[in-house]
């Protein structure tokens, strides 16, 4: 198989209370494969990614196993081989140039033409590159983070709610690049409570309520009433999509 | 951005005279006869006739407003009057004494900033280890450590029982101005200064841990280390840019408990400077020059915070642009 | 937890009240003046064979003594001063131009003016402290105040009639008790090293008095005759009764923060 990433049995808790914010949680993902982690807000989603990669906070401890390419992951997989594309424009350090940033990301003999080139796919300006972060638009900023999925050399990417916030047409645009991404080979793991996105972007869909991975399903299933769907949570999940409201 | 700089230094000028008003009020209402300070011993000579003579020259016995106007105005046309114990005018007895403060506070400035932001930097990387609560530890203990004694301390170490150093002045005894050179200065200079760098590291270094540690909290941190950055270089690249400008400003706002320190090592080690000057004039009742210094430190308080603020406003991008723009 | 509090405060306090044993006249042993530390006199003795261990513990007493009623003093001024510029924008105004006036020159320069007006003393220092410590204090009572002013419960009070002092007396007090206590226990330990600090300078409290910025001025004198103990064992005797309070402080501002130390997205 073409597994590259595995995640064992994973739980994330509270040092001290051992209260448990995520617990067993189990996927893998293959080459070219999109996993939608779908769940509320809360549920722990961005923990999850940050679990995997060995960044949780201080007062956070994880066990289970996360295994890249069958090895345990460890810091120098960060950037190198697992790639995360945040959340927000406050991704970006706010005193260094947009270009420089960027620069960090790809490991190229000449960097700086790549950064021009990546600008340039992703239909921003040259002059991008010499501004500062709080010069960008909301789109551009985007865009900009959108750089370290495809210009970096990791073949796993965790995207973490890319698409929350975005017009219609930038939506549209996230989608279109993430997909150019899969098709690059690489495997996504896409952590959202955008159903929607998911739905357009996924081959599996993982929902969590929680703390918990109450059902990993084919995006197929998700049809008409749901009857394919295991677990009530999922199926009012889908059923609260606006263009499922008349099954009600 | 212009603006900014030229409003600010508007509110230094009223505050300086908003200083210098209330300060010339409380030393006037003081029980410290000037008459008595100038004339010393020989206070028993003076008949009560030439008492008032003196006064009617000094101008002591107009309206207190009137005085104050007399004193402001000559200050302002650059004379601060005569010096009661020096006997010289003001202006030459601060001249002489600016140069060696400043190089003191100079000195300590630039060491305990250097120190401070050095230590501070590898507490927080190294947050919760042994070596930022020993470097903790340190500066809480300098926090405790009154500066005067830490100052004899060094004193007996290195004057009296090494004899490293000389026990006092700026200067070797018995040399003319002329031929004491920048190396001499420095030398006298040298303990004072580190007395005053070793208990102003604490407040640099405690600052410098709390911002670098605010820095490491953000996003912008969390997406680097995923991207692979990690220690050093996670310092290098992110840490150090976004923790310096907070760091530096708190220092420059820190001129005026340098000042303050800096009287206090200079009255230690008898080193002639500004501060032993205030304390000679306010034990011995010498109101012009006290007035001069009191106006000379707030000036020197203003600046640093002026500093601090104006930073921002050059080095921050996100204010620079905005100032050009406007 | 509870016991990094109590243990240091316990300490400090023990010391305070074994002080107040000793008699107020320590008397004069010419037989065993410029004793090196022994003993029979752990800190050695003076140029008036005075035993060094009883004048530095007088001295820290009125240390204590008076860093308590200036931190209280204080205190209290800030608290008054933080309400007045509550009531409207123009006294708001007053208050932050007074804070930056006082701000602007150097603690120890505004002490040697207050100490030149009123003649130094008890009074003098008490004063002189007062109004050098009240503006820190001030500023976050002030910011903490405006703050609560915009809080809906006091503004739905504010509609329902109550007066300007029950709002102060049920809304902020008790919001801002927990400041008032920090604040205190920061301005004490300050105060007390400002105190010496000026003392030792000149400008503090008499020649006559116990305190330990006499004692550490006049051992000046004896310093390059070698009589190291003079200096050395007050000062430090200070250092430690300061970090012994230092601690209390650190736990019991630990204590209250305790609900909010939680911290994000650090691991290193």
């Amino acid at each position: 198989m073409n597994t590259i990433l595995t995640v064992n049995l994973l739980s994330v808790y509270h040092q001290q209370s051992e209260h448990y914010l995520l617990k067993d949680i189990s996927f893998s993902l293959s080459k070219g494969q999109v996993l939608a982690l779908v769940g509320s807000s809360g549920s722990g989603k961005s923990l999850l990614a940050q679990a995997i990669l060995q960044l949780l906070p201080d007062n956070l401890r994880y066990k289970g196993e996360v295994l890249y390419k069958g090895l345990h992951v460890n810091q120098h997989d960060r950037g190198k081989n697992i790639v995360l594309i945040p959340q927000s424009v406050e991704a970006l350090d706010p005193l260094m140039k947009v270009g420089k940033q960027i620069e960090g990301l790809i490991q190229t003999e000449d960097s700086h033409q790549a950064v021009l080139d990546l600008l340039m796919r992703l239909g921003l300006e040259a002059e991008t590159a010499a501004r500062y972060p709080f010069q960008l638009s909301g789109g551009q900023a985007r865009r900009v983070l959108a750089t370290i999925a495809l210009g970096s050399p990791a073949s796993v990417v965790i995207a973490d709610e890319p698409t929350p916030g975005l017009d219609k047409e930038a939506k549209h645009e996230m989608i279109a690049l993430l997909k150019e991404v899969q098709q690059a080979g690489k495997a996504i793991l896409l952590i959202t409570h955008d159903f929607d996105a998911a739905l357009q972007l996924a081959d599996r869909v993982a929902v969590l309520s929680q703390g918990k991975i109450v059902e990993v399903t084919d995006v197929k299933h998700f049809s008409g009433e749901g009857q394919n769907l295991a677990h009530p949570f999922t199926k009012a999940l889908w059923q609260s999509l606006p263009q499922n409201f008349f099954f009600k | 951005m212009a603006v900014a700089i030229i409003k600010k230094l508007l509110r230094l000028v009223i505050l300086l005279f908003a200083v210098s008003l209330l300060t010339f009020l409380l030393v006037s209402m003081s029980p410290v006869d000037p008459i008595r300070a100038y004339i010393g011993t020989d206070m028993l000579l003076v008949s009560p006739e030439q008492r008032e003579q003196i006064e009617a020259y000094w101008g002591l016995d107009q309206p207190l407003f009137t005085q104050y106007v007399q004193w402001i105005s000559s200050i302002l046309s650059g004379d601060f009057g005569t010096s009661l114990i020096h006997r010289v005018p003001v202006t030459e007895v601060i001249a002489d004494r600016f140069f060696s403060s400043i190089l003191l506070i100079a000195l300590a400035w630039l060491m305990s900033g250097m120190l401070g932001v050095m230590l501070g930097s590898v507490a927080a990387m190294k947050k919760g280890s042994w070596i930022d609560r020993v470097i903790r530890g340190y500066c809480y203990l300098l926090l405790s450590t009154p500066g005067f004694w830490l100052g004899l301390l060094l004193l007996m170490v290195f004057s009296v029982w090494l004899g490293i150093f000389p026990t006092g002045l700026s200067a070797p005894i018995g040399m003319t101005t002329g031929d004491i050179t920048l190396f001499d200065r420095l030398y006298h200079a040298i303990l004072p200064a580190l007395t005053l760098s070793i208990i102003g590291v604490a407040n640099v270094c405690l600052h410098t841990r709390e911002k670098l540690i605010d820095v490491l909290k953000t996003p912008y941190i969390l997406q680097a280390r995923a991207n692979g950055y990690e220690g050093i270089y996670l310092f290098r690249r992110h840490g150090l840019r976004n923790m310096m400008l907070p760091a530096i400003s708190v220092h420059f706002a820190s001129f005026g408990e340098l000042f303050g320190g800096a009287i206090i090592a200079e009255q230690v080690f008898s080193y002639p400077g500004l501060g032993q000057a205030v304390v000679d004039a306010g034990l011995q009742g010498d109101i012009p020059l006290f007035l001069a210094i009191v106006l000379i430190s707030a000036v020197f308080v203003f600046v640093g915070n002026w500093i601090a603020d104006i930073l921002y406003l050059v080095l921050d991008p996100r204010l620079r642009k905005r100032g050009n723009k406007s | 937890m509870k016991k990094n509090m109590i243990i240091p405060l316990f300490l400090f306090i023990a010391v305070y009240i074994l002080s107040f044993l000793i008699k107020d006249t320590i008397s004069v042993d010419l037989a065993n003046k410029n004793q090196a530390p022994s003993l029979s006199h752990l800190y050695g003795t003076d140029w008036l064979g005075r035993d060094m261990l009883l004048r530095t513990l007088k001295g820290i007493q009125l240390s204590i003594t008076l860093g308590m009623v200036t931190a209280l003093l204080s205190t209290s001024l800030g608290l008054l001063l933080s309400i007045l510029a509550t009531v409207n924008s123009y006294m708001d105004k007053m208050v932050s131009w007074l804070i930056d006036l006082f701000l602007s020159l150097p603690h120890l320069v505004t002490f040697i003016l207050i100490s030149f007006v009123l003649g130094g003393g008890f009074k003098g220092v008490v004063i002189g402290l007062m109004l050098t410590h009240w503006p820190a204090i001030t500023r976050v009572l002030r910011a903490e105040l405006l703050q609560l002013q915009t809080m809906p419960y006091v503004q739905i009070s504010k509609q329902l009639g109550k007066g300007f002092w029950w709002r102060a007396r049920y809304h902020f007090l008790p919001h801002l008790f927990p400041q008032l206590m920090v604040g205190f226990t920061l301005i004490f330990p300050h105060a007390i090293l400002h105190e010496a600090s000026i003392t030792f300078l000149g400008f503090g409290l008499s020649a006559e008095q116990p305190a330990i910025g006499i004692i550490l001025s006049e051992s000046m004198q004896y310093l390059s005759s070698g009589m190291w103990w003079l200096a050395f064992f007050p000062g430090l005797t200070l250092l430690m009764m300061m970090l012994l309070f230092q601690r209390f402080t650190n736990a019991f501002k630990h204590h209250l923060e305790r609900d909010r130390s939680y911290e994000h997205y650090t691991n290193g």
